[in-house]
């Protein structure tokens, strides 16, 4: 199938902030709708591979946010929410229902072993390697803590706009995020427990 | 450096990993644009080819126009015709009025009688 080339955003459109190329956007406007493209996808590609796991699947996420975007840009209300906001609110409630409609796929075997610490053995893996660890101990962690370690250590958005996105208070999002990553460390240390190493925090 | 923060570290190092991840496949982009591209022009108000402007009909065009031009006639004819018309006196007179009654009504006729009475 040969698709259509994408039309090049004017520097104009560059600029623009993202609610004024969507209110662009309603109005017909092709190439802001592709400048939207370029800006959002990178990002809601990334926090939904990361959420599910599966790139394929996060594609489709994308694909159908962005659809969503488009069917409801003539009626968008100017200075209700931010377009990003909007989009990963859509992106983590269909990463949600994906979950949920399938058993967690933990994959820890995948993930290298620790010799000694975490710190060395992290240090020691490839860049792959590394995301190969991070997604599958990501993959352990229950779904909302998932969701908010991506969006606040991945997509470094801040506490405020993490909490819009998912529809909880900062002070929630906060106990989500430090939970979430004290699983992360436990699941990556998982295996090096088996192997006989004994954490000294504790 | 305690254990924590080298966890800590760790993580970092992971996380870092995610946010550097491969960026997206360039027929995926090409077919999130065709999509966006799709989409966009249906938002793009078109003209309806099946509506009509009515048009003004004969009489709602001609009808205030027509009666604007008969109540000018008739105020030019009032201006011009009166005040040289014995019509409203006579009537006055008819009714039983002195002239010194209608000239307050019809002060052309009373100045006409003046200057016959200079003469």
């Amino acid at each position: 199938m040969s698709l259509p080339k994408p039309v090049r955003s004017s520097q104009d459109e560059q600029d623009a902030p993202d609610e004024a190329l969507l209110v662009a956007v309603g109005n017909g406007d092709v190439r802001a709708a592709h400048e939207l493209v370029t800006r959002l996808t990178p990002r809601l590609l990334s926090h939904a591979t990361r959420v599910l796991g599966n790139r394929a699947e996060a594609e489709e996420a994308v694909q159908e946010t962005l659809l969503k975007l488009w069917k409801l840009a003539p009626e968008w209300r100017q200075g209700e929410a931010q377009v990003s906001t909007w989009c990963y609110r859509v992106i983590a409630n269909y990463c949600t229902d994906r979950l949920r409609s399938r058993r967690p796929a933990v994959a820890l075997d995948g993930i290298p072993e620790p010799e000694a610490d975490l710190a060395s053995a992290v240090e020691q893996m490839t860049e792959q390697d590394r995301l190969s660890a991070l997604d599958a101990a990501l993959a352990t962690l229950p779904d909302r803590q998932r969701q908010a370690v991506v969006l606040r250590h991945i997509e470094e958005l801040a506490n405020p706009e993490i909490a819009s996105i998912m529809d909880i208070s900062v002070e929630a999002v906060e106990s989500l995020t430090s939970r979430g990553k004290r699983a992360l460390a436990n699941a990556l240390k998982g295996k090096k427990d088996e192997l006989g190493y004994v954490d000294d925090e504790t | 450096m305690t254990k924590r923060d080298k966890d800590a570290e760790a993580l970092e190092a992971l996380f870092s990993a995610g946010r550097d991840a491969e960026a997206p496949r360039e027929e995926f982009m090409a077919q999130l644009m065709a999509d966006a591209a799709a989409a966009t022009t249906q938002n793009i108000p078109s003209p309806d080819p099946h509506k009509t402007v009515a048009r003004p009909s004969f009489w709602s065009t001609w009808l205030p126009i027509s009666g604007l031009t008969a109540a000018t006639c008739a105020g030019l004819w009032i201006g011009i015709a009166l005040p040289h018309s014995d019509f409203g006196t006579a009537y006055l007179a008819e009714l039983g009025a002195t002239s010194a009654e209608t000239d307050g009504f019809a002060p052309s006729f009373g100045v006409s009688m003046l200057l016959e009475d200079v003469e």
